[in-house]
C-alpha cells in the first residue's frame, strides 16, 4: 500500500535556496520599514495638527471677516441701487413722458438718474466693451436724448441735487 | 535537510538572510554568534515558518496599530473641526441682515464670442493688462486674442496638441502651456516666426512624470512658473533656465497621493500657493518649504478640479467632481461656505472651473452640464445661470478667469468657443 501511494504522489523536488535579491530590496523588508516610517510620520502630522487646532478661533470670526472684506470692496459686476430725492421723481417722471411721447428719442442710460431706458432703446452690447458695465451701454444712442437731458439738467440746477446712492 | 547560512526556504518564500535577521532583530536581538546560528537553523525548519509566521503577525500588528492610530488621530481632527465650525458665512450674512443681489435678465449681457479654435478649448487665461486672453485647445493651439477687437494676435502651433493648460507672463511677453506630454513649453510672443511660420519654442520645462494639468506664472515673476502634475506633486521653475527649483509633494505624507489638477497663486502673497487634487484635498504650500504641505483641507468627496485664492488673499474656494464649490479660510482651515444646488436626478454635474468677481462677492462656477451658476457667496445662492442666457456656450464649461480690473469674466467651452461676460444692466432706482 505505501508503496503504490508514493509511486502515486509525486515527490516533491528537493529544496534549492535562492540568495536573497541585492539591492533594491524587493523582499518587503526595507519596504515594510518605509512604511512603518510614513505612518509614524503622518501620526506626528496630525498630532501636530491637533495641537493647532487648541488657539484656534471659530469660523464665525473668520466669516465675519469676509463679510467685511466684501461689504468694503466695490464690483463693477454688482448692480447698485440708489436712493433719489422726491425732487428727482418729478423729473423721473417727466423723462418717462418725454421718452414715451417722442418715441424716436430714446432715454439713454447715460441719463444721470440712472432711469430704465423704455423699450424703444433696448441696450445692445457696446463696442467699448470695458464701459458696458451700465451706466454707459447706450453710448451711441446719447446723441437722441438731448431734449429729457437738457430738462433733466436745468431742474437738477434748480432743485438741486439730493439724491443718496446706496449700495445694499 | 541541511541549509546553507543564509539561505532559507520556506515554501515559495525566499526568506534568506531577512528571515534571519528579521528572527533574531525582532525575537531575540541581540543576535547570537553564527555558531549557535546554524544550529537553529539545523535544529527544526518547522520552527522557523512558526518564527517567519510569528513575525509576519507581529509585522501586521504593527502596522495595523499604526493604521488605526492615523484613523483615530484623523477621526479627533475631523471631531474638532466640527466644534470649530459655529457657524458659515450664510448664516453670518443672515445675522447681518444681507439679502441675495438681484440681477434682470439683461443684466449679464455675452459681448463678445471668440471664435477659432477648431477644438475644444482647456484652458484661458487673461493679461494683466491691455485685455489680451490666451486659450488653449485640444486642436494643438494657442491663440492670443484681443478681446476689444476679436482678432488674433497670434496663433501658436504646439509641439503636442494634448494640451491642458496655459497661462500669460505678467509682462505679457510670453506663453506657457502645458499637456499630456508631460512637459510645459514657453513661447516668446515677440519671436520672429520660423521659415515655417510658427513660433519657435523658446524653452522646454521637462522633469514631470505625468501629464502637466495646470500652470501659473508667480505674479510679477516673469522667470517663475508653478505646475500642477498628474504625478502627484506641484513644481516650482526657473523658466530662465528650464531647472526646476522646488518639487512639493511626491512622497506621501508631504504631499497628495493622487494626481494635481489645479493652483492658483496667492496674489497678496506670492510664496504660497494652493493645490486642488484627485485626493479630495486642497493643499497649501510654501515655496519657500518644499519638504511638506503648510495645511491640508478636507471637505469634498470628489476630485478637486479648481481652487482659486478669493480677493482677500487669507480665504480661496474650490470645485470639486461632488458637483459643490467650497471655500475655505486659509490659515485656520475651516470651511466657511459649501455651495451647492439641489438637483433633482441623480446625475450631479461636476465643478469645472471658478472665479472670484474683484470683491469676492460673486463666484462664478462653471460646470460639466454647460452651466455658469454666479453665487452670491455672502448668503451662498445662485443668483445668474450664465448658461441659460441667450448666446451661452453649448458645451462644457471647461475654464473661467476674470480681468484683471475685474470689469468682464471670460468662459472656455468645449463648443469650440471664448465668450466674454460682462454687466449690461441698468442702475435701477428704487
Amino acid at each position: 500500500m505505501a508503496a503504490s501511494y508514493s509511486s502515486c504522489v509525486p515527490s516533491l523536488p528537493s529544496p534549492c535556496p535562492k540568495s536573497p535579491p541585492r539591492y533594491p530590496d524587493l523582499c518587503g523588508k526595507r519596504r515594510v520599514l518605509v512604511k512603518v516610517q510614513m505612518i509614524e510620520s503622518e501620526i506626528s502630522f496630525l498630532e501636530e495638527e491637533l495641537k493647532s487646532l487648541e488657539g484656534l478661533q471659530p469660523a464665525s470670526s473668520h466669516c465675519k471677516e469676509v463679510d467685511n472684506f466684501v461689504g468694503a470692496n466695490p464690483d463693477p459686476l454688482i448692480p447698485i441701487n440708489r436712493k433719489i430725492s422726491k425732487s428727482h421723481r418729478i423729473w423721473k417722471w417727466l423723462c418717462g413722458k418725454c421718452c414715451f411721447n417722442f418715441r424716436w428719442i430714446c432715454c439713454s442710460c447715460s441719463c444721470p438718474l440712472h432711469l430704465k431706458s423704455p423699450s424703444c432703446c433696448a441696450c445692445q452690447p457696446s463696442v467699448n466693451l470695458l464701459r458696458c458695465h451700465g451706466l454707459h451701454c447706450c453710448h451711441s444712442k446719447r446723441k437722441y436724448c438731448i431734449i429729457p437731458m437738457l430738462l433733466l439738467e436745468v431742474g437738477i440746477l434748480f432743485y438741486g441735487r439730493t439724491a443718496n446712492a446706496v449700495i445694499n | 535537510m541541511q541549509y546553507k547560512w543564509g539561505e532559507v526556504k520556506v515554501g515559495e518564500i525566499h526568506l534568506g538572510v531577512q528571515l534571519q535577521d528579521v528572527l533574531f532583530n525582532h525575537l531575540c536581538p541581540p543576535r547570537p554568534p553564527a555558531a549557535s546560528y546554524s544550529t537553529l537553523l539545523l535544529a527544526s525548519s518547522f520552527h522557523f515558518v512558526s518564527g517567519y509566521k510569528i513575525i509576519v503577525k507581529k509585522w501586521n500588528l504593527g502596522h495595523n496599530a499604526a493604521t488605526a492610530t492615523v484613523n483615530a488621530l484623523r477621526e479627533r481632527l475631523k471631531q474638532k473641526r466640527r466644534l470649530l465650525l459655529d457657524t458659515d458665512v450664510a448664516a453670518q450674512a443672515r445675522l447681518q441682515g444681507r439679502t441675495a443681489l438681484s440681477f434682470g435678465p439683461t443684466d449679464f449681457v455675452c459681448c463678445r464670442t471668440l471664435q477659432g479654435h477648431t477644438a475644444k478649448v482647456y484652458s484661458l487665461d487673461w493679461t494683466t493688462e491691455r485685455n489680451r486672453i490666451v486659450s488653449a485647445s485640444q486642436d494643438g493651439r494657442l491663440i492670443v486674442w484681443n478681446v476689444l477687437t476679436s482678432q488674433k494676435t497670434h496663433v501658436i502651433k504646439l509641439p503636442c496638441a494634448w494640451v491642458r493648460t496655459c497661462a500669460f507672463s505678467p509682462s505679457g511677453q510670453s506663453v506657457a502651456c502645458g499637456g499630456l506630454d508631460s512637459i510645459c513649453f514657453i513661447f516668446n510672443l515677440n519671436s520672429p516666426s520660423d521659415r515655417d511660420g510658427n513660433l519657435p519654442v523658446s524653452r522646454m520645462l521637462s522633469g514631470h512624470k505625468g501629464y502637466v494639468s495646470s500652470c501659473q506664472f508667480v505674479p510679477d515673476e516673469d522667470s517663475h512658473l508653478i505646475t500642477s502634475s498628474g504625478d502627484q506633486t506641484c513644481v516650482l521653475w526657473d523658466v530662465t533656465t528650464g531647472q526646476r527649483i522646488s518639487v512639493f509633494g511626491g512622497e506621501f505624507p508631504s504631499g497628495h497621493t493622487a494626481d494635481v489638477l489645479s493652483i492658483s497663486i496667492n496674489g497678496s502673497n506670492s510664496k504660497m500657493f494652493v493645490s486642488g487634487s484627485c485626493d479630495a484635498t486642497a493643499q497649501l504650500w510654501d515655496t519657500r518649504n518644499a519638504s511638506r504641505a503648510v495645511q491640508t483641507y478636507h471637505g469634498h468627496a470628489g476630485d478637486v478640479n479648481t481652487v482659486k485664492f478669493f480677493p482677500d488673499g487669507q480665504r480661496f474656494g474650490t470645485g470639486s467632481d461632488d458637483g459643490t464649490c467650497r471655500l475655505f479660510d486659509m490659515r485656520t482651515g475651516h470651511e466657511l461656505q459649501v455651495y451647492h444646488q439641489q438637483h433633482g436626478n441623480n446625475d450631479i454635474p461636476l465643478v469645472t472651473a471658478i472665479a472670484f468677481s474683484i470683491s469676492g462677492r460673486l463666484l462664478f462656477a462653471g460646470y460639466s452640464n454647460g452651466d455658469c451658476y454666479v453665487w452670491d457667496t455672502l448668503v451662498a445662492k445662485v443668483v445668474v445661470n450664465l448658461g441659460s442666457l441667450q448666446n451661452s456656450h453649448e458645451g462644457r464649461i471647461t475654464c473661467c478667469g476674470l480681468s484683471a480690473d475685474g470689469t468682464a469674466l471670460c468662459t472656455g467651452s468645449w463648443d469650440r468657443n471664448l465668450k466674454i461676460w460682462a454687466f449690461g444692466g441698468h442702475r435701477s432706482v428704487v
